[in-house]
């Protein structure tokens, strides 16, 4: 038997020894996107682990990237946009997308845009707005404030003193810890399955999770399951906007991003992101659509005085993108063009709407909010909704069986672009 | 009365408190060696014992004897001579 | 400071360590000073304003103990009034500071008093340090402590690595070690420290510290009046159980470790409880040092009051097995539920926790009738030991499992629900998920009322799992003590006889294949001091 003092030697030596392999693995694998460490076919290439740390990965992903363009929004944002299509026009690359998905409110977005513009090279924007944040007088969640500690800069402007402390907490943690281990080793060993999540340096996220959702419970499912979710939401928001006197909740939060991209010379182009019409008529039959149409106006509004400095662009309506038909219950091959659920559009509609909004041509999909225009577009979504719901062009509502419960007049429906 | 005359006593009540006629106390013997000394049989005991002997042992001392032995000198040094 | 922090384990220890034994190799006096230097920065970490509440506390108590030993054998009278003023004192303290707030409560559950709650610190540890001093003003009392200086008794009360949670530790057990401590650098005392802490904190973190995220949220929906079902009612009570067993082994195991890095030993503190087989071992087992004191400081004065209370009034003293019900009730239940009210309440104050205390007091009343009752219906003591042990084990376990759920519960309706769910009142749920995977068997659960419900298999099955392994290791495995019986981890433990062939086998020995396996669990419990907490954005 070896005696205590090469008890301790061994013992030392080996927790030093393991120790080190330890951290040089979770280094090598990087699971969270923090380091940045070249990616390696067959251990590092995607990087699923990132799904739970978007935020955490983003942030380390756009200090590396210095977009010229950054893309932000929630979670559709996230996976709907490709920053890397070509349809981006060339001259706004290289493009990240900050979308970071969850609970997510508009003030986030500021938030974000001003730690994508603290890298440098930031000269266009295109920021993504959830109608139903505005019906949403709450503040942000606390847990999602405590994510920005990492941000450079405090809501403010002014540098963030807890930054590089909690940078340097974030590194260590996902080095040193059994939880970044864990994660690193399951990073490695779901390399080699098929469709595998990814977070690519450029921000974008994969539809991975739809597309084993869409083929385990087909289509129908995935929308019915969202329906529900959003009739929630809906009847929740109804009683809040019922006496709500005033300008929208979260339009505040818009001026801050305008106030902010015009002091930094910041090309901005403000998104109202589509949905499908499953949402749409949910939002529609809470009575809440008047609202949609106040937050059209008033955002008009608050751009027409940037005096074109500031584009707004309007993807919330009853096209034929958005009416898109869900395949029957039980239907597990039938895909869907645009949509995977209510409100995640596909990255083919992101395509569109980039192409739309910052190419030559593109199918008329959407359109730029002026004063001129607002008061004609709100009336002509409700005219082609009312001849969508009433004269049943389609089935729409996969989850809502019942017929809409407002009367259908018939009214001379005006042209509109399609 | 020697230790071990004592000690003989000591054993004869506790087998008769606990039912065990297979216990046989030494000087070292603790609690923990007996099976079901628990603290309410050792009370009982140690009240048993100062009828018996004719003491009356402090409470400090009754928290903290640490074995037989110890009781038994507790009766020795208490015990009318 | 907790033990298991990077500051402490970091920063913290090894300049503690290596300036005692530097010192050490000049004074043993140096070292120790230097010792009482440490522990008082320990203490004062997480708020410098506990040194301050407690410095009263402790100078006056040292007053008391010194006018007590001087008055001592002179005037026997007067030292009794002074040793009853000082342990009023002492509980007075305690009280306010830990029970001013809930007996404002309870008053004003009770008469509608409407009294405005007092807010007050609780300074760190002050339950422990309280009992601590009324053990040694009793020792000085009862001339057990011959000589003491001020830094020697500053030791006593401020040693670090039992300062804040136990064991609770004698003077005389104490002191007698520190006056021949070598103060230097001993390989052997080091090993042995090192493998109890670090086992203590792999406990501490790998083990107790996941399982009480499972089981927080179960607890919190009961205390909100959701109904829980059976399976997830018996996975927050054993879980909790499983929790508390591994974090309060694993603490008493770091200290344990830390003490026996500067060359001392304190006391045995736990000892595999759950393996006990009546309530009564599963108390000699679990917090053995504050069942030590509970019992010689409230249990047995009382007992023995009326014991001998008994006998002068010419009752035979012997036999009590025979006794009647009422004369067991009064020697008996009075003292036991009385010491375990005690003790409920000195784990917190809160209605749940003197429920607990009276729930404990009534089961070890139940078991020792049992003890009396036991002999004439089962005389044959050895075939009852060998029979009954696995009823009796499992008696104990489930008494154990349904008390801890007192102990978790924020409220005593939230512990009623989940009692209920127990046993059954809510229903059987099974994730769906679960239900299908298991083909037939799911058919025959749903068959046997098991309702499928929209709820995470994964989650299901990793805590079911988990409270798996955790028993296995806390009912099947030798504990660290047995582990390192060669190397007397504790004091107070003794070599059980023979060690089986398992644990002669994998006992500690300082071995290389020990060392890297060590090395191995001190790095895990390392890397689990840290995680990434990180909001969960993902909401589809």
């Amino acid at each position: 038997m070896r005696g205590p003092r090469a008890f301790l030697r061994i013992w030392a030596g080996s927790l030093a020894g393991l120790g080190f392999l330890a951290v040089a693995f979770n280094l090598a694998v990087d699971p969270y996107e923090v380091f940045g460490t070249p990616r390696m076919a067959g251990i590092s290439l995607f990087k699923p682990i990132t799904k739970n740390h978007a935020m955490l990965a983003k942030t380390n992903q756009v200090a590396r990237f210095h977009p010229a363009t950054v893309v932000i929004g929630s979670s559709p944002i996230h996976i709907g946009i490709d920053a890397s299509t070509p349809v981006w026009p060339e001259a706004m690359g290289p493009v990240f997308n900050y979308g970071i998905p969850g609970v997510y409110e508009t003030s986030t977005s500021l938030r974000i845009l001003q730690e994508a513009v603290a890298t440098g090279g930031v000269k266009s924007a295109v920021v993504f707005l959830d109608f139903q944040n505005f019906f949403s007088p709450e503040d942000p969640d606390p847990a999602l404030l405590e994510a920005d500690r990492r941000f450079r800069s405090l809501p403010d402007g002014n540098p963030n003193p807890d930054s590089r402390m909690q940078r340097a907490n974030d590194m260590f943690l996902s080095v040193a810890t059994a939880g970044a281990l864990i994660d690193s080793v399951t990073t490695v060993a779901l390399q080699r399955r098929p469709n595998v999540l990814d977070l690519a340096s450029d921000g974008s996220g994969t539809e991975a999770d739809f597309i084993d959702a869409a083929r385990n419970d087909g289509m129908h499912d995935l929308f019915a399951q969202k329906d529900a979710a959003e009739a929630v939401r809906a009847a929740k928001l109804a009683p809040v906007m019922a006496g709500w006197r005033g300008p929208l909740p979260d339009l505040d939060a818009v001026a801050a991003i305008v106030a902010f991209a015009r002091a930094r010379d910041i090309g901005l182009t403000l998104v109202i992101a589509p949905h499908h019409v499953d949402a749409l008529e949910l939002y529609w039959r809470a009575g809440l659509w008047p609202r949609v149409e106040q937050l059209k106006t008033e955002l008009t509004a608050l751009v027409a005085a940037q005096h074109g400095a500031v584009t707004l662009w309007d993807f919330l309506d009853y096209s034929s993108f958005n009416i898109e038909p869900v395949p029957a219950a039980g239907d597990r091959r039938t895909p869907t063009s645009w949509f995977w659920e209510p409100t995640h559009f596909k990255k083919q509609l992101g395509d569109v709407m980039i192409q739309r909004m910052f190419g030559r041509s593109a199918p008329a999909f959407g359109m730029i909010l002026t004063a001129d225009t607002v008061a004609v577009r709100n009336a002509e979504i409700r005219a082609a909704r009312r001849s969508l719901v009433c004269e049943r062009k389609q089935p729409v509502l996969t989850a809502l069986e019942s017929p809409p419960t407002d009367r259908c007049v018939r009214i001379e429906t005006p042209n509109r672009p399609t | 009365m020697t230790e071990q005359k004592t000690l003989a006593t000591l054993t004869l009540i506790l087998r008769d408190l606990l039912g065990d006629n297979n216990i046989d106390l030494t000087m070292q013997t603790t609690r923990d060696d007996v099976p079901g000394w628990d603290s309410f049989t050792y009370v009982n005991f140690i009240v048993a014992v100062e009828a018996e002997f004719r003491v009356k042992f402090r409470i400090a001392d009754v928290e903290s004897f640490s074995d037989a032995g110890a009781i038994v000198a507790a009766i020795a040094a208490g015990r009318p001579r | 400071m907790l033990f298991n922090s990077y500051i402490f384990i970091f920063a913290f220890l090894p300049p503690v360590l290596a300036v005692f034994y530097v010192l050490g190799a000049r004074s043993r006096e140096a070292a120790l000073s230097w010792l009482i230097a440490a522990s008082l920065l320990f203490y004062a970490w997480w708020r410098p304003l506990n040194i301050l509440l407690i410095a009263p506390s402790i100078l006056i108590n040292y007053g008391i103990a010194c006018y007590l030993k001087r008055i001592g054998h002179s005037n026997p009278a007067h030292a009794r009034v002074v040793l009853i003023g000082g342990v009023v004192f002492n509980l007075c303290f305690l009280g306010y500071f830990k029970y001013i707030a809930f007996g404002e409560q309870a008053l004003n559950d009770i008469f509608d008093a409407g009294l405005p709650l007092t807010q007050v610190i609780l300074p760190l540890g002050i339950s422990f340090i309280t009992f601590q001093k009324i053990a040694f003003l009793v020792d000085v009392h009862a001339g057990r402590i011959e000589r003491f200086t001020f830094r020697e008794y500053a030791l006593f009360v401020l040693f670090f690595p039992q300062i804040i949670a136990g064991p609770i530790v004698h003077y005389r057990e104490m002191m007698p070690q520190f006056k021949v401590a070598s103060c230097r650098f001993d390989a052997e005392d080091v090993s042995v420290g090192i493998s109890l802490f670090f086992f203590g904190l792999a406990k501490k973190s790998i083990l107790a510290d996941p399982i009480g995220r499972v089981i927080g949220p179960l607890y919190d929906h009961a205390a909100s009046g959701v109904p829980q079902s059976l399976a997830d009612a018996w996975i927050a009570a054993l879980g909790f159980t499983l929790q508390i067993y591994f974090d309060f082994s694993g603490y008493c195991d770091m200290a344990l470790g830390i003490a026996r890095l500067f060359g001392i030993k304190l006391p045995v503190n736990f000892n595999s409880p759950l393996k006990a087989r009546s309530v009564i071992d599963f108390w000699a087992r679990w917090h053995i040092t504050l069942t030590r004191f509970l019992t010689a400081y409230i249990y047995m004065p009382m007992t023995l009051y009326l014991m001998r209370r008994r006998a002068a009034n010419g009752q035979p003293a012997r036999r009590t097995r025979d006794a009647k019900v009422a004369t067991f009730l009064g020697l008996l239940a009075v003292p036991t539920i009385l010491t375990m009210l005690v003790s409920g309440l000195w784990h917190g104050a809160g209605y749940t926790f003197i429920l607990w205390g009276l729930l404990h007091g009534l089961l070890l009343c139940v078991n020792h009738a049992w003890r009396l009752i036991r002999p004439r219906i089962w005389p044959d003591t050895a075939s009852y030991n060998r029979l009954a042990a696995p009823a009796a084990f499992m008696l104990t376990f489930l008494s154990v499992v349904f008390a801890m759920v007192l102990f978790r519960s924020p409220t005593v309706a939230g512990a009623a629900m989940l009692w209920k769910g127990m046993i059954g009142v809510y229903g059987a749920a099974m994730p769906r998920a679960i239900l299908s995977h298991l083909g037939p068997i799911g058919g025959l659960l749903v068959q046997l009322g098991v309702q499928p419900a929209w709820t995470s298999g994964t989650m299901f099955v990793g805590a079911a799992a988990r409270i798996g392994v955790l028993l296995f290791i806390a009912l099947a495995l030798p504990n660290t003590l047995e582990l390192l019986a060669l190397y007397q981890p504790a004091l107070g433990v003794k070599p059980a006889g023979a060690p089986g062939r398992l644990l002669r086998f994998v006992a500690w020995k300082p071995t290389g294949t020990w060392a890297v396996s060590l090395a191995c669990v001190a790095l895990a419990g390392i890397l689990s001091l840290g995680e990434l907490h990180e909001f969960l954005y993902w909401r589809f």
